[in-house]
C-alpha cells in the first residue's frame, strides 16, 4: 500500500512536472524515475500532454467578462423570481401611485393594494366609477408571440381612477415578465426606453393610448428588445373591453379579465392565483 | 470575495457542461446554493473548496437533464469557422478524438480528470474540492488516466489499420 502510494505520487509528480507545474529543481529527480521505467514515463508525458491541451481548451474562460447574471447572482429559484416578480409589482405600483408617469393624476388610495397587487379594499361606500374617456377600458394587449412568451393571466389591479392592468407572459415555463398598461389619452406612439427602478430594469413605452411598463427578471438590454417586440408587433388583441365595474363591496378581488388569446387552463389559473 | 472565484467556476463549468449557457447556468445555482447554505462554510476552508464541491454536486444532480439537453442542442460557442478547421484538421483531429475520449469517462472519472487539467490542484485539495476522500481521488484519478490511455490506443490502432491493409 505504502509503496503504490509512492508510485502514485512519483507518477503524479513527473505528470505535473511535463506538465510545466513544476519547476527546474525537479528535474533531476524526474530524469532518474524515468531512467528507470521509460515506458512509464512516456505514458506520463501523454498524460501532461493531454493535461495541457484541456487546459489551453478552457484557460481563455478566466479571461472572458462574467455575465451580469452571475455578479447580480440570482437567477433563482422559483420562490426567489415570485419575491422579484412580487417587488417588481411593487416598483410599478408604487411609480404610478408617485405620479412617476408624467402628467397621471395623483392616486388617492381607496384601499389598500399589497406588493403583488392582490387585494384592494376601497373604503365604504367607494364605489368605482367607470369612465366614459376610456379610463375605463380594458387596454390593448401586447403580443409578445414572437419573442416565445405566452400570455398566461390577466387582471386588473387597480381600477380608480385609471385601469391599472397587469399582463403576465411566460416562455417555456421560466420565470414571468409582467406588463403593467395603464390608459391614457392618445398620443404619438413612443419607443420603450428602459431605466433603472430601485436597482431594477423597467421598460416603458406608450402606444394605443396606453402606458406600458415592462417588468421582469431580465437583464435590461433583454428588456429592451423585448419591448421592442411588444411595440414592433403593432397587433394589440383583443379589442378593447368594457371594463366590468366595480362591486360597491368593501373588499374588492382582483378582476380577472376574460383571456382571449391563451386561456391558462384550471390548474395554471389556480397555480397563478396561488403564486399571487 | 465570491467575485474572485467565479472564473474558476465557469472554467469548471465549462469543461465539465461544455455549452456555454448551461455551464453559466450550472455556475448561477452554485452561486444561489452557496448563498442560501453559507452558514456551512468554514472561514477556515477555502472558499474555493468549497464553492467547487457545491458546483460538482449539482452537476451530478442535474447531469440527466444536460445529457438530454446536449444531445438537442449545438451549442454556437463550439461550432467555429470551416478555414479555422481545415487550417489545423489534423490537430482538431486530435483534439476532438481526446475530448471524445474523455467524455467515454464514467462521469466520476471525467470530473476528476478534467479538474486536475484545469485547476491543477494536488490530491488532498483536489479531494475536498469534490468532496471524496483523498484515497478515493487519487485511484479514480488513476483509473481515469489508465481508461483514457487505454481508448486513444485503441483509436490509434483502429486510425493506422487501414494504412496497414494497404501497405
Amino acid at each position: 500500500m505504502v509503496e503504490s502510494d509512492r508510485q502514485d505520487r512519483d507518477y503524479e509528480c513527473a505528470v505535473a512536472f511535463y506538465a510545466g507545474r513544476y519547476g527546474s529543481c525537479y528535474t533531476a529527480g524526474v530524469q532518474s524515475w524515468a531512467a528507470d521505467d521509460p515506458a512509464r514515463a512516456a505514458r506520463a508525458r501523454r498524460d501532461a500532454a493531454i493535461e495541457r491541451r484541456i487546459a489551453r481548451e478552457y484557460e481563455a474562460v478566466l479571461r472572458e467578462p462574467i455575465p451580469p447574471r452571475l455578479l447580480a447572482g440570482r437567477r433563482g429559484h422559483r420562490r426567489a423570481w415570485l419575491v422579484r416578480s412580487g417587488a417588481a409589482a411593487a416598483v410599478v405600483l408604487a411609480a404610478v401611485s408617485t405620479a412617476w408617469w408624467p402628467d397621471v393624476q395623483r392616486v388617492v388610495p381607496t384601499g389598500s393594494v399589497n406588493a403583488t397587487g392582490l387585494e384592494s379594499s376601497p373604503g365604504p361606500g367607494e364605489a368605482a366609477a367607470v369612465s366614459e374617456t376610456g379610463a375605463g377600458m380594458a387596454p390593448p394587449i401586447p403580443d409578445l408571440s414572437a419573442q416565445g412568451y405566452r400570455l398566461i393571466g390577466r387582471k386588473v389591479v387597480r381600477d380608480t381612477p385609471r385601469t391599472l392592468t397587469e399582463l403576465t407572459y411566460e416562455k417555456n415555463g421560466g420565470p414571468p415578465v409582467r406588463v403593467y398598461a395603464q390608459n391614457r389619452p392618445p398620443q404619438t406612439t413612443s419607443q420603450p426606453e428602459v431605466s433603472m427602478r430601485d436597482g431594477r430594469p423597467l421598460a416603458r413605452w406608450h402606444a394605443h393610448g396606453v402606458n406600458y411598463a415592462l417588468v421582469g427578471d431580465l437583464s435590461a438590454s433583454s428588456l429592451q428588445e423585448l419591448a421592442r417586440g411588444a411595440v414592433g408587433s403593432d397587433h394589440p388583441a383583443p379589442a378593447a373591453q368594457p371594463q366590468r365595474r366595480m362591486p360597491p363591496a368593501n373588499t374588492l378581488r382582483p378582476v380577472e379579465a376574460p383571456l382571449e388569446e391563451a386561456s391558462p387552463t384550471r390548474a395554471e389559473s389556480a397555480q397563478l392565483q396561488g403564486e399571487m | 470575495m465570491i467575485g474572485v472565484e467565479i472564473p474558476h467556476l465557469r472554467r469548471y463549468a465549462r469543461a465539465l457542461v461544455r455549452e456555454r449557457e448551461a455551464a453559466d447556468d450550472l455556475v448561477q445555482d452554485t452561486l444561489e446554493r452557496a448563498w442560501r447554505k453559507r452558514r456551512l462554510w468554514r472561514p477556515s476552508g477555502r472558499l474555493r473548496s468549497w464553492l467547487f464541491r457545491v458546483l460538482y454536486r449539482l452537476y451530478l444532480d442535474r447531469r440527466p437533464h444536460l445529457e438530454r439537453a446536449h444531445r438537442n442542442l449545438i451549442a454556437l460557442d463550439s461550432v467555429r469557422p470551416v478555414a479555422a478547421l481545415e487550417a489545423h484538421s489534423e490537430l482538431s483531429l486530435h483534439c476532438r478524438d481526446v475530448f471524445a475520449a474523455i467524455d467515454e469517462l464514467p462521469e466520476t472519472q471525467r470530473a476528476i480528470l478534467l479538474l486536475m487539467a484545469v485547476e491543477q490542484p494536488d490530491y488532498r485539495t483536489g479531494a475536498r474540492m469534490l468532496g471524496l476522500k483523498e484515497g478515493t481521488f487519487r485511484s479514480r484519478l488513476s483509473r481515469a488516466r489508465e481508461q483514457l490511455h487505454d481508448r486513444l490506443a485503441s483509436d490509434d490502432t483502429t486510425a493506422a489499420s487501414p494504412e496497414d491493409a494497404h501497405g
